[in-house]
């Protein structure tokens, strides 16, 4: 369906996002272009606008695209009616010589989003599918764009775009009712609307003719070259992509002006599109990052590696462009007819003057490999959705090419694999006759993230008020940011002589508002009573939904005061009932609160008794809360 | 079996915000949909099952599996397109419908996938057209929205953005118009929804039980004579029904005609900055929803009141959220741009 969308040229403001579009159009060797910036910025429309501007093939990737139209399959046409064995193309090369646009580049899988940028780099891939092997060149311009706020892209996907910019909403009133004004105009008549601006867009697309037509004679003299250098050293980048992006970007920004030269302005505005998203801080300052001890006979049920906390940082420390390890191993126990890994080198890896060499190993997606980061990742610790995989957990989400030998068979994509074929093949006396290059199995989701239950201390001792609000704060922003893995949070209260559930286990925050609308604290402390009323918790937990495995975060300084039969030892009967809990090999983490002059040391002890993470604090903060959290969250 | 009437859409009592901003989505159907909030049993899902009743004939291309109008040729589907690019379409009167959208809805089903039945049968790969293709030109309703599964959303996300479903599954590479208006419904105790989806929705009203008790009353009055014979009640509201249709019918006709002043344009502006709510979506609603109000009320210049009312369906989703904040419109900073 052809689009008849806004014109390019009407987009208001975003000038910098224009001139990078541009840029990209101009120069496909610039590496193509993501744009970021929060939802309803017109981010998209201006992208989807630029499909005008240029006389080239224009791929779209929805979110729900699979493997074989993405890569091309067997066509099964051509087999049925001539008999013959034939690729039909996928979009990565339909897209050969043109743009692959991609809307909401951060909810496409991880995989995916990963094989169409390395296959662009590599000007190619190697297919092997159906017992048929091909080699196929490809090559074109990735344009994309994300809504940072859903979910970010992994650093190894983020560097290998060569341009990024980011897109502020226009802050101007008057420029913002313009905006209003020409988009409502637009809606109520949008013919009218393009053909008042056809002018403009023709002029641009004669611009990009222009300068792409230049580019080629565009020469770029060595002091560039050095200068170049000495940006991408600045920025502190991985690896010489950028410097090849960078000049080519400045290549491109030369042409566009109409000359056969590169300047040194042009490379500063290159810069500003080619370094932000590979720029590397430095180490982040010290901080009182709290210390974590692992029992010694604690399993690797829970040590996720002490990574820095910066996931959540769009810029922070991408990794190095490595190319992600093929896992062959994992097909171990495949047929013959199961596709393997494969890679290939660039054929045109002698120019050797695009990318460097690391590069050029080109990954190819579930098919043939396995994806080193998925979605889950982010939702679960490694650990255990690994483990989670082959149970039949979770809804059924969509179908894939079997990685390993399935049960868990997705029969509706399996008939529908081998429905084109029916007439073809010999059936011998069945109704249907299915092969195992047809078999499709279901990749499953969790409907839910994972819960935390806080046990908190919130007895009279110095700072409970303060630890309580600074817990609430803590949970309603877990829950704010809580919408893409749908984690729940609880919360248990432990004071006086009782442990109370604060927080039934929720994922709404107006619940929890309400909830933890009044908080008391004060009394001694029933330490025992808290632990066993998580462990209740944990029960009711476990039999709504057996492959759940809550996460417990323990508050607390580790003294005990009230006993739960009177006359009892306090602290006896927490150490037995931290047992109890260890042998449900949960995650735990205990964030210890004590402090002053004496240090007992009893949380730490406690947390031995608990197998569980151990953290301490000085003081507690929503900061150092979340710390816990996110580690906990792997 | 044959089907119980719904109950009839006017006979609700109260309500009136979810009413009003389910009328102005009929009548401008690019206004963006509606996201109801509330208890449960507070008629949400019956007045939107309801609006069908409402909803006027419109012109589509007979035959036509997305119901394409005949008048407006850059939406049309390829199909149409091929057919009907040198020739006069032929035409049919559909009314507008309700597509629901089952929260259990699987992927395939909601974009649509292979026909298996043609693939079989004649070895052809062709595309069975999924619930978004019934929902061009109609309102798109998910119950319980904000339970729906995270790649459903996506997938909404993507063809919501653009009105255009895109298909690249299968063998299959299709795309087809899908412009609808999305109208969910949920409880928030239930969970939150996603930010991003939630700002897809071009407006937001709560609802609560009726706490008046004469008209809780009346409330329950009403629905047991519905349920005591669901035909003599209808029937007793069918004058108000067609009054209601005729209102919505004739603001249609109206709302082409309806204009906004630059004073407007620039106060709505001035309210989205003072209340700092993300991107331009906030500033373009708050215009079409004045407009579509001005129709509403037989109007073809839209006023002050109609901002200040637009301001009251169109904002309070869009306001940041905040820990210890409840999510609230902070209305002095409305009322004070407006009144300036």
């Amino acid at each position: 369906m052809k689009r008849q969308g806004y014109p390019f040229a009407a987009a208001l403001g975003m000038e910098k996002a224009k001139e990078a579009v541009l840029l990209a159009l101009v120069n496909p060797r610039a590496g193509g272009l993501l744009i970021s910036g929060e939802k309803g910025t017109g981010k998209s429309t201006l992208a989807r606008g630029a499909r005008e501007l240029i006389d080239a093939p224009w791929t779209e990737v929805p979110v729900s695209v699979t493997e074989d139209r993405l890569f091309g399959s067997i066509d099964a046409e051509a087999a049925v009616k001539l008999g013959k064995r034939k690729l039909q193309p996928g979009l990565v090369n339909e897209a050969k010589d043109g743009i692959l646009y991609i809307d909401d580049a951060n909810l496409l899988r991880d995989n995916i989003l990963n094989a169409v940028l390395s296959i662009r780099e590599a000007g190619g891939y190697h297919l092997e599918r159906d017992g048929l092997s091909e080699q196929r060149e490809t090559g074109y311009t990735v344009l994309a764009v994300m809504t940072p706020e859903s979910g970010t892209l992994p650093a190894s996907a983020l560097d290998r775009f060569g341009l990024f910019v980011s897109v502020e909403p226009e802050t101007d009133g008057e420029a913002r009712a313009e905006i209003v004004r020409r988009v409502t105009e637009y809606e109520k008549d949008g013919a009218a609307f393009r053909a008042k601006w056809e002018k403009e867009t023709k002029e641009l697309a004669k611009k990009i003719a222009d300068a792409r037509a230049l580019l080629p004679t565009v020469e770029v003299s060595d002091a560039m070259i050095r200068l170049s250098s000495v940006y991408t050293m600045k920025a502190n980048t991985a690896g010489h992509r950028a410097d090849i992006y960078l000049i080519e970007a400045a290549k491109a920004k030369a042409a566009l002006s109409g000359r056969n030269y590169v300047t040194p302005k042009d490379l500063e505005r290159a810069a500003e599109f080619v370094l932000p998203h590979r720029m590397r801080d430095l180490p982040p300052a010290e901080q009182p990052e709290p210390t974590q001890s692992e029992p010694p006979e604690q399993k690797e049920q829970q040590t996720p590696p002490p990574e820095p906390d910066n996931r959540e940082e769009l810029f922070s420390q991408p990794d190095a462009p490595a190319p992600q390890e093929t896992e062959t191993e994992s097909h171990e126990g495949n047929q013959e007819e199961q596709p393997k890994d494969e890679s290939m080198t660039n054929p045109n890896t002698s120019s050797g003057d695009r990318v460097d060499a690391a590069d050029m190993r080109v990954q190819l997606p579930p098919v043939w490999v396995e994806p080193t980061k998925g979605r889950q990742k982010k939702s679960g610790s490694g650990k255990r959705s690994a483990t989670r995989t082959d149970e039949r957990q979770g809804r059924y989400v969509r179908a894939e090419l079997p990685r390993s030998k399935t049960s868990d068979i997705a029969f509706d994509a399996t008939l529908r694999a081998a429905a084109p074929y029916q007439k073809w093949r010999e059936k011998n006396g069945l109704a249907l006759a299915i092969r195992s290059e047809d078999i499709r199995s279901k990749v499953r989701e969790k409907r839910t993230g994972n819960i935390f239950l806080f046990a908190v201390d919130a007895s009279g001792s110095m700072g409970a008020r303060e630890r309580m609000k600074t817990v609430k704060g803590v949970i309603l922003k877990i829950l704010l940011e809580a919408y893409q893995k749908r984690d729940r949070v609880g919360m248990i209260a432990f004071r006086k002589n009782q442990a109370e559930v604060l927080l039934p286990v929720t994922k709404s925050v107006d619940f929890a508002q309400k909830k933890l609308a009044t908080m008391p604290t004060g009394g001694k402390t029933p330490l025992a009573k808290g632990l066993e009323k998580a462990e209740d918790v944990l029960d009711t937990i476990y039999r709504q939904d057996p492959l759940q495995d809550p996460v417990l975060i323990v508050i607390t300084d580790g003294r005990a005061t009230t006993p739960l039969v009177p006359g009892g030892d306090a602290t006896a009967e927490a150490m037995n009932e931290a047992e109890r809990l260890a042998k449900r090999k949960l995650p735990v983490a205990v964030i210890d609160t004590e402090n002053g002059f004496v240090k007992l040391g009893l949380a730490k002890k406690l947390a031995k008794k608990m197998e569980a993470s151990y953290f301490r604090v000085d003081k507690l903060s929503e900061d150092s809360l979340l710390r816990v959290w996110r580690k906990m969250s792997r | 079996m044959k089907r119980q009437g719904t109950f009839p859409f006017t006979a609700i009592i109260g309500q009136e915000d979810m009413k009003k901003a389910l009328v102005l989505n009929v009548v401008n159907p690019r206004l963006g949909g509606v996201l109801i909030q509330g208890e449960k049993g507070t008629a949400k899902s019956t007045a939107v099952r309801a609006l069908a009743d409402l909803l006027p004939p419109r012109q589509c291309i007979q035959g036509c599996r997305f119901h394409d109008d005949p008048a407006d040729k850059s939406n049309w589907c390829d199909e149409c397109h091929e057919k009907y690019d040198n020739a006069e379409p032929p035409v049919e009167e559909l009314p507008m419908k309700v597509v629901e959208l089952p929260v259990s809805a699987t992927e395939d089903r909601v974009v649509g996938t292979l026909d298996i039945e043609a693939a079989i049968k004649e070895g052809k790969r062709s595309f069975e057209t999924g619930i978004l293709a019934d929902a061009n030109r109609n309102i798109l309703y998910v119950d319980e929205i904000n339970l729906l599964d995270d790649h459903v959303v996506d997938v909404l996300l993507d063809s919501a953005a653009m009105g255009i479903n895109t298909v690249e599954r299968e063998g299959i590479s299709y795309s087809h118009p899908a412009r609808f208006s999305l109208v969910g419904t949920m409880n928030p105790e239930e969970g939150d929804i996603r930010p991003q989806l939630l700002d897809r929705f071009a407006l937001s009203v709560y609802v609560a039980g009726e706490k008046d008790l004469d008209r809780r009353a009346e409330v329950i009055k009403r629905r047991l004579s519905y349920e005591d014979d669901a035909e003599a009640f209808i029937a007793q509201w069918a004058e108000e029904q067609k009054n209601e249709v005729h209102r919505i019918q004739r603001a249609m006709k109206l709302l082409p005609q309806v204009t906004t002043s630059n004073d407007i344009l620039r106060m709505a502006a001035s309210i989205s900055i003072a209340l700092e709510v993300d991107g331009h979506r906030a500033d373009i609603t708050l215009i079409k929803t004045a407009e579509t109000l001005a129709a509403v009320d037989g109007r073809t210049e839209t006023t002050k009141e109609d901002l200040r009312e637009a301001a009251r369906l169109a904002l309070p989703h869009r306001m940041r959220r905040r820990p210890f904040e409840e999510q609230k419109l902070d209305w002095e900073t409305v009322d004070k741009v407006i009144d300036a």
